[in-house]
């Protein structure tokens, strides 16, 4: 009886330990798969990288475009959050790419892919459906002190303009889901999600492919007031000097370009001057 | 005597039961489920509507890949007649010339609601045994009495 009953115990025993293990092992297994990575791009669209037409008939070449953002951070938020409903995001889970970055847009051929600002890793699984961003003044290097500058060449006619425009409008983005060709920001476990941050740059020069009276062509700037200041086929001029050489009605248009500059896909965001 | 005129009596009733079945099947039954179409109008923001602009929806189940797509009409209007017995949000994203926009449409746990008339096997075997042993004991109580 006694030997019945050590052999029984002995079994018992061992059986816990077995359940222990396999009960940790699944719990380890489990914590490590539940989490993903998440990519941060940019994205000038063909507007950048094909170049274009604009709204009074330059056609527009890109060597570069030079952006520099900040404090890009992804949300999943409950209730989905709408950029027309202002700034609050209700954010259940965030991630943030710290630091300032400074993207070449133009970088790539004509079918290149958005451009990757950073990359975050292990990131909460699920729907990040917001994103918000700051573009901000470099602050070092080259274009030091500019937000945004455009390197390239424009021709109409038989003129020719070799420009670099250093802009410096800082301004917060706020967009909701993306809106394009396929749903972003889904993030699953061992798995890549991305996010992307579009910038609409038809809304600065216009699109000589649209109607003269289109909306879009009616508030943007065009090309021909950089142009008008051009000295022997060349421009090359900071913000301060547009503010300088431009009418005030002509400055201020241009002022009135970059609230609806950044986007997420083709959706629209809430935006602040900085 | 008696025996063979109440088994005589069974088996005749039980070919009533029988005959009862085919009877029973071309009856008519109605099965129905919740059904909700929401209208879907898309506009530019100066109010002129998005035609032919490219629907996409995704169903909440799935928020990877669309659940349906289509184009909106003329006059920039789209139906859509989601599952609803997939609750939770719903996405729907309309695009065209650069332009687009999206809504969020909330499906709710017990929107979805079905149901049949029909009756089921058991309950017509179980009709069909009640209406039997009702005749059995006809046939029994009027035999205990002749006697």
């Amino acid at each position: 009886m006694k030997k019945y009953a050590s052999i029984f115990f002995m079994a018992l025993i061992t059986l816990s330990l077995i359940l222990t293990g396999c009960n940790t092992a699944v719990k380890d297994e489990v914590t490590k798969d539940n989490s993903g990575s998440l990519l941060f791009t940019a994205n000038g669209e063909d507007f950048v990288r094909e170049g274009f037409i604009t709204k009074d008939g330059w056609s527009l070449s890109f060597d570069h475009v030079y952006i520099t953002l900040s404090d890009i951070t992804a949300y999943q938020t409950n209730p989905p959050y709408e950029p027309e409903n202002g700034p609050e995001i209700q954010a259940i889970e965030t991630v943030i790419l710290e630091k300032l970055y400074t993207v070449d847009l133009a970088t790539g051929e004509e079918d290149a892919e958005p451009i990757l600002v950073g990359e975050v890793k292990n990131v909460p699984v699920g729907h990040y459906n917001a994103i918000s961003w700051n573009m901000l003044k470099e602050n070092n290097g080259e274009f030091k002190g500019y937000s945004l500058v455009l390197l390239g060449e424009a021709v109409k006619d038989s003129h020719t303009v070799d420009f670099t425009i250093k802009l410096a409008p800082e301004f917060s983005y706020r967009g909701g889901e993306f809106i394009g060709d396929e749903r972003k920001g889904i993030v699953t476990a061992g798995d890549i999600g991305d996010l992307e941050m579009t910038f609409h740059f038809d809304h600065i020069f216009g699109d000589g492919a649209l109607p003269a009276d289109d909306e879009l062509n009616l508030g943007a700037f065009g090309f021909e007031p950089f142009a008008s200041l051009s000295q022997d086929g060349k421009l090359d001029i900071s913000m301060t000097e547009l503010e300088e050489q431009l009418t005030a009605e002509q400055y201020q248009a241009l002022l009135k370009i970059f609230p609806d500059f950044g986007h997420v896909g083709e959706g629209h965001t809430y935006s602040e001057q900085l | 005597m008696k025996r063979k005129f109440i088994l005589a009596l069974i088996i005749s009733f039980l070919g009533i039961g029988v005959n009862l079945s085919p009877v029973l099947a071309h009856g008519a039954n109605i099965k129905y489920e919740s059904n909700m179409t929401y209208k879907i109008e898309a506009t530019f923001e100066d109010g002129a509507p998005m035609d032919n602009a490219q629907v996409t929806i995704y169903a909440p189940d799935n928020p990877a890949d669309p659940w349906e797509k289509g184009l909106t009409d003329e006059n920039g209007i789209f139906y859509l007649s989601p599952d609803l017995s997939k609750a939770g949000l719903w996405l729907v994203q309309v695009r065209k010339a650069g332009h687009g926009v999206s809504v969020n449409i909330t499906i709710d746990e017990g929107q979805f609601v079905s149901g049949e008339t029909s009756l089921s096997k058991a309950q017509i075997i179980l009709m069909t045994v009640s209406v039997l042993w009702g005749f059995v004991g006809t046939a029994l109580y009027f035999s205990r009495r002749k006697n």
